[in-house]
């Protein structure tokens, strides 16, 4: 394998260890907004260095322009849903909606 | 690398169904909602892993349809319809 | 040692689609049961991808994320719902007065006999002056070339189904009540402006690419739409769409577009070919864009007149 398939797979190891990660938080923390952290952060890391591995594999400016639309797409879905739910659950549980 | 990336989205898959499981079985309505978000950034992985394995990658269109949709749900789950009938939590 | 990885895949897509079937409809809560029929829809997706079908992956998941989910999410079931939750469902008499256990061995029965009779049909390769026909077609894509040419009487029907099940949601929603309201209780929720804004270019350009590229690439008019009805929905939801109690000219004019440009052409195939619905020897390719975009726009309009259950809509804030 060339130097460039190796860090194409080093990359997209490290995503799926975050992909992990995230999923060990969402198992460990207790209510869904500390999961919340868990889920967003670590699983759009997670696309994000997929995304760059899969970008050095591909090699052309049009895929890794896509890829990378894919993950800035999928943080904003990531956080505006985070924020929704989050505070949907804030208002449910008898907290202050901010 | 076409079995690597096969393994990274088996890998992928086997989080994204333990996480779900553990999501049903919550005491909190949210995390339903959240078993959906889960599903969704895994989908959108597994589908770009698989789709480099083919030339050209097509399902990485696929992966774009979706994740421009995908806050489409808790958008709606915060914001019920008014139709809904009213019940007080 | 790849045949064995695709197969664990497999098998554990298929156990996780049966697990979600089962508690889509077995849980005891109406929100679990939402929830994991809309994952069963994403993880479908997955399976269209897996079995080679892009075309099928991308109707699957624009539609299962951006207008299913809306749907059912949006129904009221974040709250606990004393009717579907309770004893209603507990009892051993189903809705339509069959008792619950002789539906579940009719239904297993039947998914037994379609899953043999699928894997039959698999089995059997398809008759080589078909495939022969579709890899010679101008168009590369053969779905949109089936779609399109050699099966346009069933495209033609299948927009007319499209259209009558507008017909009939209509004639339901004034039946059940008047046109709703759609600012949600607690409000628009905040940053969907935002949203939209960064959202609505990127999806009008992909929905335009999907269309385009449907000629030759996974993608077509039904993929298309079913995105723009995506951003309607989004349109909707951030209160940008607002229900109208009548349907507007204009209005009419997409809403049929796609059937009328269907007929039209099949009226005027007659000119250069002795059987409807036949594609000229060229301008074919010009031809089937053309009717992909009034088919996508159709479709769009529809899927979101059904989402908003009005009888027409206009953009503008309330």
């Amino acid at each position: 394998m060339s130097g460039l398939d190796l860090l194409a797979v080093a990359l997209v190891c490290a995503g799926c260890a975050f992909f992990l990660t995230g999923t060990l938080g969402l198992l460990r923390f207790p209510d869904p907004r500390a999961r919340l952290h868990a889920l967003t952060k670590a699983d759009n890391v997670g696309l994000g260095l997929i995304c760059a591995g899969l970008g050095v594999l591909d090699a052309s400016v049009a895929g890794a322009l896509k890829l990378a639309l894919v993950w800035v797409l999928g943080m904003l879905a990531s956080t505006l849903s985070a924020f929704l739910i989050a505070r949907q659950e804030t208002v449910r549980s008898g907290g202050q909606r901010r | 690398m076409s079995g690597f990336l096969l393994a990274a989205a088996l890998l992928l898959l086997l989080n994204a169904v333990v996480g779900v499981v553990s999501l049903y079985a919550s005491p909190y309505p949210a995390d339903r909602m959240l078993a959906i978000l889960l599903i969704g950034s895994t989908t959108v992985a597994i589908l770009l892993l698989l789709a480099y394995r083919h030339e050209p990658p097509v399902l990485l269109e696929v992966a774009l349809s979706f994740v421009l949709l995908a806050a489409i749900g808790s958008i709606a789950f915060v914001q019920q319809r008014l139709r809904a009938p009213p019940h007080e939590p | 040692m790849s045949g064995a990885l695709e197969a664990s895949f497999d098998l554990l897509l298929g156990a996780a689609l049966l697990w979600l079937a089962w508690h889509s409809v077995a849980a005891p809560q109406v929100l679990r049961r939402v929830a994991m029929f809309l994952v069963f829809g994403l993880l479908m997706a997955l399976v269209w991808a897996r079995l080679g079908a892009p075309d099928l992956a991308l109707a699957e998941a624009a539609i299962g994320a951006g207008i299913t989910s809306a749907l059912l999410l949006g129904a009221g079931v974040a709250t606990p719902h004393p009717d579907l939750d309770g004893a209603a469902t507990r009892t051993t008499r189903s809705a339509c007065g069959v008792p619950r256990p002789v539906l579940a061995v009719l239904c297993t029965l039947l998914g037994i006999g379609l899953a043999l009779v699928m894997y039959a049909t698999a089995s059997t390769p398809a008759p080589a002056p078909s495939t022969a026909a579709v890899d010679a077609h101008v168009l590369g894509n053969p779905v949109t070339a089936v779609l399109l040419d050699f099966r346009g009487y069933d495209t033609l029907l299948e927009l007319l189904v499209l259209l009558v099940a507008l017909l009939g949601a209509r004639v339901l929603g004034e039946r059940l009540e008047p046109v709703p309201a759609t600012a949600p209780p607690g409000g628009v929720a905040p940053m969907l402006d935002q949203l939209l804004a960064m959202s609505t270019p990127v999806l009008l350009l992909t929905a335009l690419y999907v269309l385009w590229a449907g000629s030759d690439a996974p993608g077509g008019a039904f993929q298309a739409g079913a995105l723009l009805a995506g951003l309607g929905v989004m349109y909707s939801l951030a209160g940008r769409l607002q229900p109208l109690a009548h349907t507007p000219h204009r209005l009419r004019l997409l809403l049929v577009l796609g059937v009328g440009a269907f007929a039209l052409f099949a009226c005027a195939s007659l000119l250069w070919s002795p059987a409807p619905l036949t594609f000229p020897a060229r301008g074919a390719r010009a031809l089937a864009l053309t009717l992909d975009l009034a088919l996508m726009i159709s479709v769009a309009v529809t899927l979101v007149l059904l989402f908003l259950a009005a009888p027409g809509a206009r953009i503008g804030r309330r």
